[in-house]
């Protein structure tokens, strides 16, 4: 086994001074630029028409022009009460949900790794990641509703919800989305997990628990040091989802009861596309990216110390 | 090694070896699994193996129990076949779950008078042009940035995978905005493009991956032999074509679900399956059955591209974490 | 109410008229347009009706609406070629769910973009929000080389109020006809009403029937017994359905009638046609609000439990699979109520106009009126277009608008006709129903035009004193954002009615400065 890996390793050729010979320069323009020139085009403007209108107030009228207002779109939002409810419901949404998905999800890379079903279990597993959110949304609305739903009659003939609905009750609402969330995406963090224990030796892993260990120790002895990497990129990329798509929240709550699910990109949603707060919904965009961009420097460190020391992680297993 | 299509060759036998090497712990049973099974039986806890079971059980229906709402709520009449049995009648739900009489009623009513078919068509322009745009322009920016050496790459590298992070409510408005001074809102170029903003910058992460993964010894001996390097990328193609193939469905995948740009930019001329079905939810009442008939066309293409090419799928999802 | 409003058609000839007449000459003689194609021009003489409606012939416009059974029975009848073969123009009809066609419309509008000619206007959440960029359409009324439609465009030629509310914002420019409605009327279960009557009378010393004089507090004794009766058995519906759900708009409709029947209480202090962009202060907090409060706190608790994940369309889906007895609810639900494929509905509905305001939650002296709101849609023009695009979207608001055209909508998609004299076309107004209840509004079916049934409330409750027609202000939608939030807080129990009468004024006052 430790062999087989070895192989893996020469035969990617990922010897890190093998694919950085450099290519002459002349090259590098036409290969490169096609591709840079049109994400600046679609990036870079952007990003600086959120700097400018957060500095703005919007003309409401055609040709009016942008008013500037200094820091006011700042300060209001470092005092409006719903921009700090809505990043602590976001906190709480994403917390929750990676918990419950880190969980899981590996429980489900374990059990898949060593079952005889892997390749069904996986396609089936995919099923929810190849629906649109909208529609996955739309669905779970139907399945919650407390006039037609499945889940809601099923709940209350188990006697687990008593008075009122799930998806109208604040303290419900919320939690019926993180299982939304947790039934669509579960199953990649699964895949990411799968993926760090396909490394670990399976000897190593025998060896454990021929030696008594038991499941959960052998676990946290040789498995869990193995997918720290690959758990760590599941968390980030789940996480930046989180900010990056709402369309759960729109197809199911809008936000609601009592503001209950507005987390904060849906909130920036409604100041910029149901309000028009153009300038307002700029600095919370901007406060959004910022955070994500964070989060985004930290999934590409894991992944490039992944790709450039495959061989040194091997070494750390043994 | 002098021979460059020796050499490709036995890269890529090597590869397949590797792959082959996989499966065979996974299907073949061996004496390590059998050590496995003998360690739990030992401690004598069938339990555990009982367990398991279950568990892979439940969360399998937890998975398809949507999937069958879905599809037969979509085959089911108006009125009393929706409606739900009293609470705690088991074998009522039981009935309602399985046996009712299906109708197609709610497909036709989509294709004959909601213009269906035309959203279907724009959904899958929007989403072929996009990943054909990434997937040619990834290519050669992934392969510049996986073998050249200059200043800045990290950085430019890194700005080209932020892009894709970038919260899609954010970039919604600018780029809008942008759109409409080209006067391209409401068309499908414009759909085409908002998805690339996403989709090239995967593209570039995956394929880089898969060049990196290539030795570049080929080319390099490729080379020699008197060839560009443009012949020299196109030589390799073949090596990164699971990279590729990856690629186009994650990209088909990305834009086919995607609902906030096409809503907001698309209009009706380029209005995309989730939008179509968003929109049948309306201020005067909600056809579920209709809803659910609408879900099903926007979802079974994917699940069919997810059953069909599972491997490329699980690899793109995961971000190129998982290379099977 | 209407004291600040003059009517738009008291005086004729608009120094604007010349203007535009100008204009239109001007863009001519620049364009050199052949006349073949009928390029527009204000000064052409036609020689017959026909000739105006096709004057231009071969232009397209593009008209983005709701996707409600109103525009969906227009599109219907557009596609089938009406229009075209009167005018030549062809029509692009885009539907979407309100918020999203108000997103579409106002990024397009504030841009000054052209890519809508014709805009649907609900009056408060589109037309208070985005009035300036609608052109003002007095000028075409009196334009002689456009054709006019019969029964004119005056306030008695459409439904009470219809016009005041679709029409006009923050000026008398007339940016907008009635093109479709949604009224608040309150349906009923007649069928348990007859069942249960005596029961209730039992208990509560008079009979249960409903009538123009039914107020509020007889609906909540009404809602309390089924309750009581549900708590015994199941089959028996909840109470009473309210508008809690996602929408914030009908939320904020639903306290509205309640607070208005109780001494016409009003939001702010404006003019409710005009409406104001500077509303000052808003009424919020005071005693009358708070009592409003307690009472529709009262009603949710005998709602049904899912109340507040219960939106219009929701609790219209409960009241059809027979959960709930009575509903306040807009006019054009008559059709699915009158549908045998639903538990609650098929003939078991009667129809009337909202409960009366009850002395016991009036504070002070005013009247008590049998509180009705609605959503008016308006059909406008996007003033950024060109003078032909304009003309030629004209010509389709007043085909959209007209009697033929609003009857057979009715007959096509059970829309909502703006027209009064569409209830007096005579199989419609057979289908009003037969009357039921204690007053002479109430009506139950069956019907061949189950909206139909509803015309006799309509008729009585977008009238005054009972109508409430405002508030028309720009941040309308952040408005009724803070209270349907608050009140969904209130009736989850996370605040009293007081509080949340003071947390709305606080954050409303916040919203607009002062």
């Amino acid at each position: 086994m430790a062999v087989n890996t070895a192989a893996r390793g020469t035969s990617a050729g990922v010897d890190p001074s093998g694919p950085n010979k450099p290519t002459p320069r002349r090259y590098l323009a036409p290969l490169l630029l096609p591709a840079v020139i049109l994400l600046a085009l679609l990036s870079i403007y952007p990003f600086v028409w959120l700097i400018y209108m957060s500095f703005n107030a919007v003309g409401l009228a055609p040709g009016a022009p942008n008013e500037f207002v200094g820091f006011d779109n700042w300060s209001r939002m470092f005092s409006d009460s719903q921009y700090w409810e809505s990043w602590g419901i976001l906190a709480k949404y994403s917390v929750v949900s990676m918990v419950l998905e880190v969980g899981l999800g590996t429980l489900l890379a374990i059990l898949l790794n060593r079952s005889k079903h892997e390749k069904l279990l996986i396609t089936i597993l995919l099923m929810p990641m190849m629906m649109a959110p909208v529609v996955a949304g739309l669905l779970w609305q139907y399945l919650y509703n407390g006039t037609f739903g499945w889940y809601f009659w099923i709940l209350r003939s188990l006697g687990l919800l008593d008075e009122g609905t799930i998806l109208g009750s604040s303290d419900i609402a919320l939690w019926a989305i993180v299982a939304v969330d947790v039934w669509e995406w579960t199953p990649l963090v699964a895949l990411i997990v799968l993926s760090g224990l396909k490394l670990v030796p399976q000897d190593q892993m025998e060896a454990s628990w021929m030696d008594g260990a038991g499941p959960v120790r052998s676990f946290f002895q040789v498995a869990l040091p193995a997918i720290k990497g690959s758990l760590m990129i599941a968390i980030l990329l789940r996480f930046m989802d989180n900010i990056r798509i709402i369309d759960h929240f729109i197809a199911l709550t809008g936000g609601g009861p009592a503001n209950s699910t507005k987390i904060l990109p849906l909130y920036l949603y409604e100041q910029s596309f149901s309000f028009f707060e153009l300038g307002y919904g700029a600095s919370i965009a901007l406060t959004l990216l910022l955070v994500t961009i964070l989060f985004g420097k930290l999934v590409v460190n894991r992944f490039e110390e992944r790709e450039e020391n495959p061989a040194k992680k091997d070494e750390e297993l043994v | 090694m002098t021979n460059p299509r020796t050499a490709t060759e036995a890269g890529s036998t090597e590869i397949q070896d590797d792959r082959a090497a996989v499966k065979d712990d996974d299907l073949v049973p061996g004496p390590a699994v059998d050590a496995r099974d003998q360690v739990v039986r030992g401690r004598g806890s069938r339990i555990v193996g009982i367990a398991i079971s279950t568990f892979l059980t439940l969360y399998v229906i937890w998975t398809l129990a949507p999937f069958y709402i879905m599809i037969t709520s979509s085959f089911k009449a108006k009125g009393d076949a929706f409606s739900l049995p009293a609470e705690g009648d088991w074998g009522g739900a039981a009935e309602k779950l399985i046996a009712f009489t299906p109708t197609t009623q709610h497909y036709t009513d989509l294709f004959a008078q909601g213009e269906f078919e035309r959203y279907f068509m724009n959904s899958l322009i929007a989403a072929l042009s996009s990943a054909i745009i990434s997937v040619v322009f990834g290519t050669t920016a992934a392969y510049a940035i996986s073998r050249g050496r200059f200043r800045g790459k990290k950085d430019l590298y890194f700005w080209i995978i932020s892009t894709r992070m970038a919260p899609v409510v954010a970039v919604t408005v600018p780029l809008y905005a942008i759109f409409k001074n080209f006067q391209l809102l409401n068309t499908l170029p414009a759909l085409i493009l908002a998805y690339t903003v996403f989709n090239l910058p995967f593209a570039i992460w995956i394929l880089k991956g898969f060049f990196d993964a290539v030795s570049y010894e080929i080319e390099e001996a490729y080379m020699v032999d008197g060839h560009s390097r443009w012949q020299a990328l196109w030589k390799i193609i073949p090596l990164v074509a699971p990279g590729l193939a990856a690629v186009v469905v994650l990209c088909v995948l990305l834009a086919w679900n995607d609902f906030i740009f096409a809503a907001v930019m698309g209009g009706e001329a380029a209005k995309t399956l989730p939008v179509a079905t968003q929109g049948l939810k309306s201020a005067s009442g909600i056809e579920w059955g209709q809803i659910m008939a609408a879900g099903m066309v926007t979802v079974a293409p994917m699940l069919l591209l997810g059953i069909v090419i599972r491997k490329y799928m699980v690899q793109g999802l995961t971000m190129g974490a998982v290379k099977q | 109410m209407s004291e600040l409003y003059l009517p738009p058609f008291a005086s004729r000839g608009f120094s604007r008229r010349s203007f535009l007449g100008g204009a239109a000459g001007a863009a001519l003689l620049l364009a050199g347009c052949s006349s073949e194609t009928g390029s527009g021009n204000a000064n052409r003489t036609f020689a017959n009706d026909a000739e105006k409606w096709k004057q231009y012939d071969g232009k397209k416009l593009t008209f983005i609406t709701e996707n409600t059974p109103p525009s969906s029975g227009i599109k219907a009848i557009v596609d089938r070629g009406d229009f075209k073969k009167l005018t030549g123009i062809d029509v692009e009809i885009l539907q979407n769910d309100l918020p999203v066609m108000l997103q579409k419309a106002e990024l397009d509008l504030r841009s000054g973009g052209t890519a809508y000619d014709l805009v649907y206007t609900q009056d408060k959440p589109v037309t208070s929000v985005i009035a300036d960029f609608f052109e003002d359409l007095r000028p075409y009324l009196e334009d002689d080389s456009l054709p006019q439609i019969e029964g004119g465009y005056g306030e008695e030629a459409w439904y009470p109020n219809y016009l005041d509310v679709a029409s006009f914002a923050y000026s008398d420019r007339l940016i907008g006809l009635p093109y479709d409605a949604a009224d608040s009327v309150f349906c009923y279960r007649r069928d348990l009403f007859e069942q249960y009557s005596g029961q209730f009378e039992d208990e509560f010393g008079y009979p249960m029937e409903y009538g123009p004089d039914t107020t509020w507090k007889n609906v909540l004794e009404f809602a309390t017994f089924f309750n009581q009766l549900h708590a015994k058995d199941a089959g028996v519906p909840f109470g009473v359905g309210l508008h809690l759900g996602q929408f914030a708009w009908t939320t904020q409709l639903d306290i509205q009638r309640i607070l208005y029947s109780h001494g016409q209480w009003r939001e702010f202090d404006i003019d409710d046609v005009q409406g104001s962009k500077e509303p000052g202060p808003t009424r919020w907090g005071d005693e009358q609000s708070v009592r409003g409060l307690e009472l529709y706190k009262a009603l949710f608790d005998q709602s049904t439990p899912d109340a507040l994940s219960l939106g219009t369309v929701e609790v219209a889906d409960a009241y059809n699979a027979g959960k709930i007895a009575m509903v306040p609810q807009f006019h054009e639900f008559a059709a699915s109520f009158e549908d045998p494929a639903n538990a609650g509905g098929g003939g078991k509905t009667a129809y009337d106009i909202c409960p009366k305001g009850d002395k016991e939650y009036l504070v002070g002296k005013g009247d008590l009126v049998n509180g009705t709101n609605c959503g008016i849609g308006g059909i406008s023009i996007n003033a950024a277009a060109s003078e032909d695009q304009k003309r030629a979207a004209y010509l389709f608001i007043i085909w959209a608008t007209s009697l033929d055209v609003q009857t057979e909508n009715l007959k096509v998609a059970g829309g909502a006709p703006t027209r009064a004299a569409v209830g007096e076309v005579p199989d419609i107004e057979a289908a009003q129903g037969t009357p039921y209840g204690t007053g002479d509004t109430g009506r139950v079916g069956p019907s061949d035009y189950p909206n139909a049934l509803t015309f006799p409330a309509v008729n009585v409750g977008m009238a005054d004193p009972n109508a409430v027609l405002g508030p028309k202000i720009p941040k309308f939608n952040q408005y009724v954002t803070i209270v349907a939030n608050e009140i969904q807080k209130m009736c989850a129990g996370d605040n009293n009615p007081e509080k949340t009468a003071k947390a709305i004024q606080t954050q409303v006052d916040e919203l607009h400065g002062v």
